[in-house]
């Protein structure tokens, strides 16, 4: 072995070292699609996804089977189990718990809090009611209040205040045993808050499994739990994507591993291909770590893709490595290094392109792949050759088993005009695409199966809940500011559920009032001595006991002298929880964002009207679209990458040629690219595909396999046996790729079904475009 | 005396509930009396439980703040100086528990009654006292415990003390002879 080899080696294997070490120490996959966005919350402080939102947080549970009581049996010992089981902020099933030990500070604060206090509910004719049907109760086997509560409360603050704080979680029917039941009350329902956000995915997926855990060990084999909300739909999503992928790498592998080993007829050139792209990706994973701090799951995911590319390096390699008169494969790593050193060099022109954006998601992508891409060729022409054994180093590897039309290696010009006139007409069908199939959709990149989105469209009816879709965010300095600016919007709120534009609203300050406003119903409320008076006023006929109610003025009272609650100061319980998901500090600068949920919005577009007036009170409150935020962030991600793809064709048209310092030879590979991606997305349209980020990514990873198969092709070779195995090596690694992305079109999710359509189609057309494309053979003179 | 045959040893609450249930339409009247801590003076009045199978039962109350509530299915109304209202029990669990404990009772709905109540009895058939104790954890913060006696197929007294010291008892007068 000689000692460069000897050193290279080394090199390697220290390298791979240092990126598992990396990976080990300090490796960290993060999967929440905020990542992938520009920032969490973008300038507009706008969160990216329904999921993100208050809604995002939220999971539906229904109990089926069994009868009715069991059924609410189980729903109250779903509540038991999970209450206090960590990752639960709260778990409701339509009962309210009389223990919590915080219900005392709503009672407390009842008249601070209570939407019915002004001055005319201490009005002697309004006591006077109240306390004639407070004397009902006294008698009534039907009392409307509490009996206990009476001589604290007649007028019944209490029950609205407990009312309001409950009415964000859902308003559904409630059936027998008092637990919430949908329509036909043949579910029991409950709503269960996580902690953590729900884009948080493997937060999320715990708590799933702990929610079906406790529900297994309750033993009842007639019921069935079903869940749905969101962070359901992403993480089950997740999970099929997973099974999926796991089924399809392995059957592509084996594939693979079969046709390589039919054409290669010998087992080393099949694990050994497999080396380069495997250091590639550890090398890539640990250097954007380093970089990045942790590795997005996406990046990863996209990056092994279009990493795809770092396949054909050693699959030329090994064409070109054939008995008979095969040089020694040190030598024939020199000879191929330049196409390779080309090929490589262009397609990490190009990523380096896309790594400088402020997409972190895309950013990433663009330094894995250029690292992997990078580390893959440098394998290729200085790890491979000393690793194979000494013998076939020596000797070459047998003839190539690999049938070709003759066609294919002297094209006829004829073909060559054709191709011209497909790409033409591909062009038309691009140009004339109007409006381009776009799939803006943020949800089209979750596969999420109809029977789940319709689960919870129904759960989330059945319970009231608010709308996923919009929403309204008021922004303050200060939580009293925002609370102040929700408490404002609440006369226009009225106005469009009478209007019929929407069912309800639920909002931060309907749960803790603004300080303002709970001051000015401390001065709303008596003196002692007033109440005192006209309390013994109204009573006076009706039975009750002298004194009976001076609790009520003692609570009144101390409500006067009470310092008003602060968002800041809520101790642990019932209504810091209530408060936590509708207000919250900015993740992104000082200040804090108040939500405004909407529920049953019937008619949007009044509702977007409405919303433009809303820029008047100086960008204080905000409508959100959630499928219109999300959608902007996909065209957003779409433009720059489409930009960042033709800055770095434009980088790799000057590359080329600054290296092979050949117009002809660089007009040939560019127009060859240029041919693969018109011809592909021309097929997709025809096709009917609406084009998603997945296409984009497959789109990326062609113009890199085409960039390949071009500067392979264009190589000016002297002689036929070379061109021919020349060709040999292209139509491996094509056929290599097209077994992979082929089983991946199989698929039966659609985002892995676009990148394997894609992928098989963009290098049929590569393949074509740079065969036809090739110079042909030198003048016989 | 009419003891089911088949009925086991220690079934005996079994025995007293079945001895209790009727199936054709039964009038039963009672005084009840109402004290709370609230009140100057408990009041007396009288009034009178009415069950028509299958599962009507109507409870009225004379005299001042008379009502009248009935209960079918699982709908309530309560009348009372001359309006009427109208209650979903599957939205009032606790008053559904409380309302429909005679209901029970008349119409032999032991499931019901168990599953509302744990119940423990004291005494024979003869003379017999079954102490209520609400299975909902609301109700019974509200209710702690509601005591029912009686004798004889015949209900005798049902005593109700609710938290904060509200106390009520109704006692039943023995069947007129025509019944």
């Amino acid at each position: 072995m000689p000692p460069r080899s000897r050193a290279a080696l080394a090199l390697w294997l220290v390298a791979l070292l240092l990126a598992a070490l990396t990976l080990g120490l300090r490796g960290e996959v993060v999967t929440d699609l905020q990542g992938f966005a520009p920032d969490p919350v973008s300038a507009s402080g706008i969160p990216l996804d329904a999921g993100a939102g208050p809604a995002g947080r939220t999971l539906l549970l229904a109990i089926e089977g069994g009868d009715a009581r069991a059924r609410a049996d189980a729903s109250d010992a779903l509540v038991a189990a999970l209450e206090a089981a960590p990752g639960v902020a709260g778990i409701h099933n339509g009962r309210p718990d009389p223990d919590a030990p915080s219900l005392e500070l709503l009672i407390e604060y009842r008249y601070l809090l209570s939407p019915e206090i002004d001055a005319g509910h201490f009005e002697p004719e309004r006591l006077g009611k109240e306390l004639e049907a407070r004397r009902d109760d006294l008698s009534s086997s039907v009392p409307a209040l509490p009996r206990e509560l009476i001589p604290r409360d007649p007028t019944g603050q209490t029950a609205v205040v407990l009312e309001q704080l409950g009415s964000g979680g859902g308003r559904a029917a409630t059936g027998p045993g008092g637990v919430w039941v949908d329509r036909d009350a043949g579910r029991a329902l409950l709503v269960l808050h996580s902690h953590a956000e729900g884009m948080d995915l493997d937060a999320q997926a715990e708590l799933i499994a702990r929610t079906r855990a406790a529900f297994t060990r309750m033993a009842a084999p007639d019921l069935q739990l079903r869940i749905a909300g969101p962070a359901q739909i992403a993480v089950e999503s997740r999970a099929t994507i997973r099974t999926e992928v796991v089924w399809i790498t392995s059957a592509a592998s084996l594939a693979l591993a079969l046709l390589l080993a039919l054409v290669f007829r010998h087992p080393h050139p099949v694990w050994l291909a497999a080396v380069p792209l495997a250091s590639g990706i550890l090398v890539a994973a640990a250097v954007v770590t380093l970089v990045f701090g942790h590795l997005h799951g996406i990046a990863l995911a996209f990056g092994i893709t279009v990493l795809g590319i770092a396949l054909d390096y050693p699959l030329h390699l090994f064409s070109h490595a054939q008995r008979p008169r095969s040089a020694d494969i040190h030598q024939v790593a020199r000879e191929l290094w330049p196409a390779i050193a080309l090929g490589a060099g262009s397609t990490i022109l190009v990523y380096a392109l896309m790594a400088m954006t402020g997409f972190s998601g895309m950013a990433q992508l663009g330094l894995f792949v250029l690292t992997g891409v990078a580390v893959a060729a440098l394998v290729t022409r200085w790890v491979l050759p000393p690793l194979l054994p000494a013998r076939l180093r020596r000797e070459g590897l047998p003839p190539l088993r690999l049938p070709l039309p003759a066609a294919l290696a002297a094209p006829a010009p004829t073909a060559r005009w054709g191709l011209a006139a497909l790409a033409l007409g591909a062009l038309g069908v691009i140009a004339t695409a109007d409006p381009f199939p776009w799939e803006d959709r943020l949800s089209a990149l979750h596969p999420v199966p109809e029977d789940q989105a319709a689960l919870d469209q129904e759960l989330r009816s059945a319970l009231g809940l608010a709308d996923v879709r919009h929403a309204l965010l008021v922004h303050g300095d200060t939580p009293e500011q925002a609370l102040q600016a929700s408490e404002a919007l609440t006369p226009e709120l009225q106005a469009l559920r009478a209007a019929r534009i929407l069912d309800g609203y639920h909002h931060a300050a309907q749960i803790l009032p603004s300080q303002a406003l709970q001051r000015s119903r401390q001065d709303a409320l008596p003196t002692a001595a007033t109440l005192r008076e006209r309390v013994d006023a109204a009573a006076a006929g009706l039975g009750f006991r002298a004194g009976a109610f001076e609790p009520f003025v003692a609570d009144v009272e101390r409500a006067r002298q009470q310092t008003p609650l602060a968002p800041e100061t809520l101790p642990e319980g019932l209504l810091r929880n209530a408060l936590a998901p509708l207000l919250q500090p900015r993740a992104d600068g000082p200040g804090w964002i108040a939500w405004v949920r909407l529920r049953g919005v019937q008619d949007p577009d009044a509702l977007a009207r409405w919303a433009d007036t809303l820029a008047l009170d100086g960008d204080r409150v905000q409508y959100v679209d959630f499928f219109r935020a999300s959608a902007d962030l996909v065209i957003d991600f779409r433009n720059e990458a489409l930009q960042r793809l033709a800055l770095g064709i434009l980088a790799v048209a000057l590359l080329l040629l600054l290296v092979t310092r050949a117009p002809g030879r660089s007009l040939r590979i560019l127009a060859a690219v240029g041919t693969g991606l018109v011809l592909t997305v021309a097929t997709l349209i025809l096709l009917g595909v609406s084009l998603s980020l997945f296409h984009l990514i497959a789109l990326l990873l062609i113009t890199g396999l085409c960039l390949d198969y071009a500067v392979f092709f264009s190589r000016p070779l002297a002689d036929a046996t070379a061109r021919l195995r020349n060709l040999r090596s292209v139509s491996v690694c094509a056929l290599s790729t097209l077994v992979v992305f082929g089983l991946l079109a199989l698929s039966s999710l659609p985002v892995l079904q676009a990148m394997g359509l894609t992928v098989v189609l963009g290098v049929v057309f590569s393949f074509l475009a740079a065969a036809l494309l090739a110079p042909e053979g030198p003048p016989r003179d | 005396m009419c003891l089911p045959i088949a009925a086991p040893a220690d079934d005996r609450l079994g025995t007293i509930l079945d001895t209790l249930a009727r199936d054709e339409p039964a009038t039963l009247v009672f005084e009840e009396r109402r004290d709370d801590p609230m009140l100057e003076f408990a009041e007396t009045r009288t009034g009178t439980l009415a069950f028509e199978p299958p599962d009507r039962l109507t409870r009225a109350v004379e005299g001042p703040r008379g009502e009248t509530v009935r209960i079918e299915g699982n709908t309530l109304t309560l009348e009372r100086r001359g309006s009427s209202r109208e209650i979903d029990l599957d939205e009032q669990p606790a008053l559904a528990t409380l309302t429909g404990l005679f209901r029970s009772l008349l119409n032999g709905d032991r499931e019901t009654l168990e599953t509302d109540f744990e119940i423990e009895r004291t005494g024979d058939a003869a003379d017999w006292t079954l102490e209520l104790t609400p299975r909902d954890r609301a109700l019974r913060r509200m209710v702690p415990e509601l005591t029912l006696s009686g004798a004889d197929g015949e209900l005798r007294e049902l005593i109700t003390i609710e938290a904060g010291g509200h106390h009520s008892r109704m006692r039943f007068e023995p069947p007129q002879a025509a019944d």
